[in-house]
């Protein structure tokens, strides 16, 4: 199973989310869905809270054509920008391909900050509670329980019902 | 209640949900459930003063959504196709917007107990569209009361739609990208999309009718 993460954080951040779905079951099949997280934007810089979920993806493209394909994706929601509706903005990260191990300039999979972001581990392990890092055979699990004793959190938390309930 | 097969279909106020559910079932010999809307005695005046009107305006919603889709259990069962255009759950996405928390924590006791006693859709269709497409739809087709409803409240409505849609796993889900399409005009997408609901579905699918370029 191929595993990628969806994260937004400007405009109408539902909306994102589903504009993402659309275009991606043009290139393959959505299998499941993770429940959605409230997250702390990452790195630092001064920005809005980010919806972060994980979506378990079927297709037939290569790693490097989905991540083209992804792109793709990306610059097309970032750029549905009209002047009442404000900017726009979707990162799609591919963070598991089957078992596949792979170190090339434009694409490393698994992810490479896979195991450094609860926001990538918390809803993967939600809908792949059992799931293996191939790259040393450890169970994924493990690494979000290091996260979590670590204190290195940015999921503020899962959202429920509607957007703006706390 | 398994062999009933009920379609609800849903989408923001004036996306297009009672044209497409009326088509619907005048093709696949279904009867037809609307949504009783037009007769909220409150609506008019939540729409001028919404802190005031929510409580009335949410209550009498719940209990005419309730009382119509507690009637399909007289349907036969068996042998008839249903058709909605509304699940009982919108309800509680309007409430979110409208009520304040004591409000709501009333009206999350009420909806909770309600909800137990109504069959589920074996299929939903969520139609979808941007907000701007929607705040056009909802002026060509000038409803008195809609005049009043403003941008902000749309986008937030649109949001908590997309949200709850995002997240829904009560059943099969069909979500329809609507912005390039009117079931109304276009013959060719109405069976289209029949073809699909014919199909067994499982868990969720994201459908644009139109090749959407990116």
């Amino acid at each position: 199973m191929i595993f990628i993460a969806l994260g937004t954080n400007l405009g109408a951040k539902s909306d994102n989310l589903i504009r993402a779905c659309f275009l991606l079951e043009k290139i393959g099949i959505i299998k499941q869905r993770s429940s959605v997280f409230l997250t702390r934007p990452w790195g630092g810089i001064e920005q809005p809270d980010y919806f972060n979920c994980v979506l378990a993806f079927e297709t037939l493209l290569s790693p490097e054509d989905l991540l083209t394909h992804l792109k793709e994706i990306e610059a097309a929601i970032g750029r549905e920008t009209g002047e009442r509706w404000g900017p726009r903005k979707m990162d799609i990260d591919i963070l598991i391909y089957n078992d596949k191990v792979l170190n090339s300039p434009n694409l490393t999979i698994p992810h490479p900050f896979l195991t450094s972001r609860d926001f990538y581990l918390k809803p993967l392990l939600e809908i792949a509670p059992d799931l293996i890092d191939p790259r040393d055979n450890t169970r994924l699990e493990e690494a979000l329980q290091k996260l979590n004793e670590e204190g290195k959190t940015t999921i503020l938390k899962k959202v429920e019902i509607a957007p703006w309930t706390s | 209640m398994d062999q009933l097969n009920y379609i609800a279909v849903e989408g923001v106020i004036g996306v297009g949900k009672t044209t497409l559910a009326r088509l619907l079932a005048a093709e696949l010999g279904s009867k037809l459930v609307e949504e009783k809307f037009e007769e909220n005695p409150f609506l008019v005046d939540f729409y001028k003063d919404p802190t005031h009107y929510a409580l009335s305006t949410q209550i009498f919603f719940l209990m005419s959504r309730y009382r119509q889709l507690q009637s399909l259990w007289n349907v036969d069962l068996f042998n008839s196709k249903v058709v909605a255009d509304y699940i009982f759950e919108k309800d509680k996405l309007y409430a979110f917007i409208n009520l304040d928390d004591r409000e709501l924590k009333l009206y999350e006791d009420i909806e909770n107990n309600l909800r137990q006693k109504l069959p589920h859709p074996t299929l939903v269709i969520y139609l979808q569209a941007a907000t701007e497409v929607i705040m056009e739809r909802i002026s060509r087709r000038g409803r008195e009361y809609e005049h009043y409803i403003s941008v902000d409240y749309i986008e937030q409505l649109s949001e908590a739609y997309n949200y709850f849609f995002f997240n829904y796993t009560r059943g099969p889900l069909l979500v329809v990208n609507t912005n390039e399409i009117d079931y109304s005009k276009s013959h060719d997408d109405f069976k289209n999309l029949i073809a699909i609901i014919s199909e067994p579905l499982t868990g969720v699918q994201y459908y644009t009718p139109k090749p959407e370029l990116f």
